[in-house]
């Protein structure tokens, strides 16, 4: 188990220092920042006195060596435009995106596990084919664009919910069930599909041709196999979650750091973007490493190695 | 999906023929759907009834036709079926040319991706040891990083523009298919007719495209069916937060993004009617998809 950890955080921050060396690089592809933040009428001397302010006078070998080192004190530089340190910035504004992220998948889980159950146990039938139907509308549907028909009819026609900020519990149930709804869909789906599998298996069968209740055998020994991949499925939603929470975040007026890291992208503040890449890595290596474990611990037959 | 063919296996042995394809077994009515919107897409300057650009400031927003009441909005006659925009474009019109950017992001990317992933995953799979070692960890990174995210980077960086989306989402897609060839090339390979082909002295490339290949595609064609729709909303999301296709393109994410600025004017349908041709088309697809997968292989591809 301690050698299979070892490897894997070994593993992990291999990943991480590749990431963060790619945004690095792709920064530099970008563009002279200077450009940006320079107004029309400076002068090549102010010009220089700004990039020198910011470090970007140094050769590039300088400057990611810099970076590396400050990367492994926390410390990302200074946003180019608000003056702060970026990696704080950042900060700052996770919690908040962290709370969508986490309220959207709760709803996605307490609402797709069951569903998804619901249309394996019925498999065949009307249910399952109206779930089934209604669960490829939803990942059909344009996740920005579900946002908006969301805003129009709670808070535009019907003035039930509020549309931006994150001020009160009510402010997350829009933009966390925008986030929601693919997910809800797509776990309906995987769950069917994983509990098939199971529910078609020997052991199963052995259940059943014991005598045990078919409610026994279903949610029992069925649905806790039928888990497993799931577990692995959540892991890599995250990265999914993240993705649409730009979207969520820019419609909802979501105070997270996905809008600002978006701003920054428009405007190329290239310590935001790299403070919210390290942020990202972090999260995906930690993700994945909890996966693989909780792997071990629901399937005992996954040996550490 | 799996389901079926678990629940016949208990009952009935399946036989071969079972699993071919009968015209009654097709999903008539999205590929139905789909042929008309390709058809409405390809033929679009014939079919839509303004120039999605034309510009009128004088008939800016005029109602959906059936939103029509008394003076306001604009008599159908004039052609303006679903409204106008702020700009007095014809928003049916700009739909019509909106479903072509898509169609061609979604085609014209997925390609990309198959014909970078495919020989990436063949080689990968043939080779084996470290080659494939270092292929794979690189398609773990690709995968695990959100392409919503890498996207908007580098297209910030590298600005935006129609062809740019399409390369970008096109060369980011390139793991799934590169995964997807390698798995079952390494199954494939200690197959019998490989080994033949080899003590034949079949070249590699050769046993590689003409032997292996053509038992791979099934299992690409499902996932392309996954991959079109997931493309076309990528780049609707794209355009919708500003960085992807230039505001010229009709491109119904920009379309949506434009009269969402208007929503709470009470100027719904400039955001809302775009939205739904992207659903249909996407909708369709994804039913296709849905039934390729159960028909061509339920056991192999899950979710």
């Amino acid at each position: 188990m301690s050698t299979f950890l070892i490897k894997r955080l070994f593993q992990a921050v291999l990943a991480v220092w590749i990431v963060v060396t790619l945004v690095f690089v792709l920064l530099q592809v970008a563009g002279n920042p200077i450009d940006v933040l320079a107004p029309d009428d400076m002068t090549q001397l102010q010009r220089q006195d700004l990039a020198r302010s910011l470090g970007l006078d140094q050769p590039l070998h300088i400057q990611y060596g810099r970076f590396l080192t400050n990367l492994v004190q926390g410390d990302l530089g200074i946003s180019y435009f608000s003056r702060q340190p970026a990696m704080g910035l950042v900060l700052e504004r996770f919690p908040a995106t962290l709370r969508l992220i986490l309220v959207a998948l709760a709803m996605a889980l307490t609402l797709g596990i069951p569903l998804g159950v619901w249309a394996a146990v019925n498999a065949g039938g009307p249910l399952d084919s109206a779930l089934r139907f209604m669960s490829v509308i939803g990942i059909s549907a344009p996740t920005f664009w579900i946002g908006i028909l969301f805003i129009l009819v709670f808070s535009v026609q019907l003035e039930w919910l509020p549309s931006s900020g994150n001020a009160s519990w009510q402010h997350y149930i829009l933009p966390g069930f925008t986030l929601a709804l693919y997910r809800i869909a797509f776990f309906t789906r995987m769950v069917r599909s994983s509990m098939l599998d199971v529910l078609s298996q020997d052991f199963v069968r052995t259940g059943r041709s014991k005598g045990l209740s078919e409610r026994l055998v279903t949610y029992k020994h069925a649905f806790r196999n039928a888990l497993v991949p799931v577990i692995t499925i959540v892991g890599l939603q995250f990265g999914s979650l993240l993705s649409g929470a730009v979207v969520t975040e820019t419609i909802f007026a979501w105070p997270g750091m996905n809008r600002l890291v978006l701003t920054a992208m428009y405007n190329l503040d290239y310590p935001i973007i790299l403070s919210f890449a390290v942020i990202v890595a972090l999260l995906f290596a930690g993700i994945n490493l909890i996966v693989d474990v909780l792997y071990g611990l629901i399937d005992p037959r996954v040996r550490y190695g | 999906m799996a389901s079926v063919s678990a629940q016949t296996a208990a009952q009935q042995p399946v036989s071969p023929r079972k699993r071919a394809i009968h015209w009654g077994n097709l999903p008539w009515p999205s590929i139905l759907v789909l042929i008309s919107l390709v058809m409405v897409a390809i033929f679009a300057p014939l079919i839509s009834p303004h120039n999605p650009r034309e510009q009128d400031i004088l008939l800016q927003f005029a109602r959906p036709f059936w939103r029509i009441t008394g003076t306001a909005g604009f008599p159908p006659e004039a052609g303006y079926w679903l409204g106008t925009d702020d700009l007095g474009r014809d928003i049916l019109s700009n739909i019509i040319y909106g479903l072509r950017i898509s169609l061609l992001v979604g085609f014209v990317a997925v390609t990309i991706s198959l014909v970078i992933g495919t020989p990436v995953g063949l080689i990968a799979g043939f080779r084996r040891g470290r080659t494939d070692d270092i292929i794979m960890r690189l398609v773990d990174i690709q995968l695990a990083l959100p392409t919503i995210l890498i996207a908007l980077g580098v297209l910030a960086v590298w600005g935006s523009g129609l062809w740019k989306v399409i390369l970008v989402i096109g060369i980011v897609g390139w793991a799934n298919y590169a995964r997807l060839v390698r798995g079952s090339v390494l199954i494939e390979r200690e197959k019998d007719y490989v080994t033949s082909a080899q003590a034949l002295g079949t070249a590699v490339p050769r046993t590689l495209f003409v032997h292996i290949l053509p038992n791979v595609l099934n299992a690409l064609l499902v996932q392309i069916s996954v991959d079109v729709p997931r493309v076309i909303l990528l780049e609707a999301t794209l355009s919708f937060l500003g960085l992807g296709v230039s505001i010229t393109t009709p491109s119904l994410g920009l379309m949506v993004a434009r009269g969402y600025e208007r929503l709470f004017s009470g100027v719904w349908w400039t955001s809302v009617l775009p939205g739904v041709g992207l659903m249909i088309l996407v909708l369709s697809i994804n039913l296709l998809g849905d039934w390729l997968r159960d028909t061509l292989d339920p056991r192999k591809l899950n979710a």
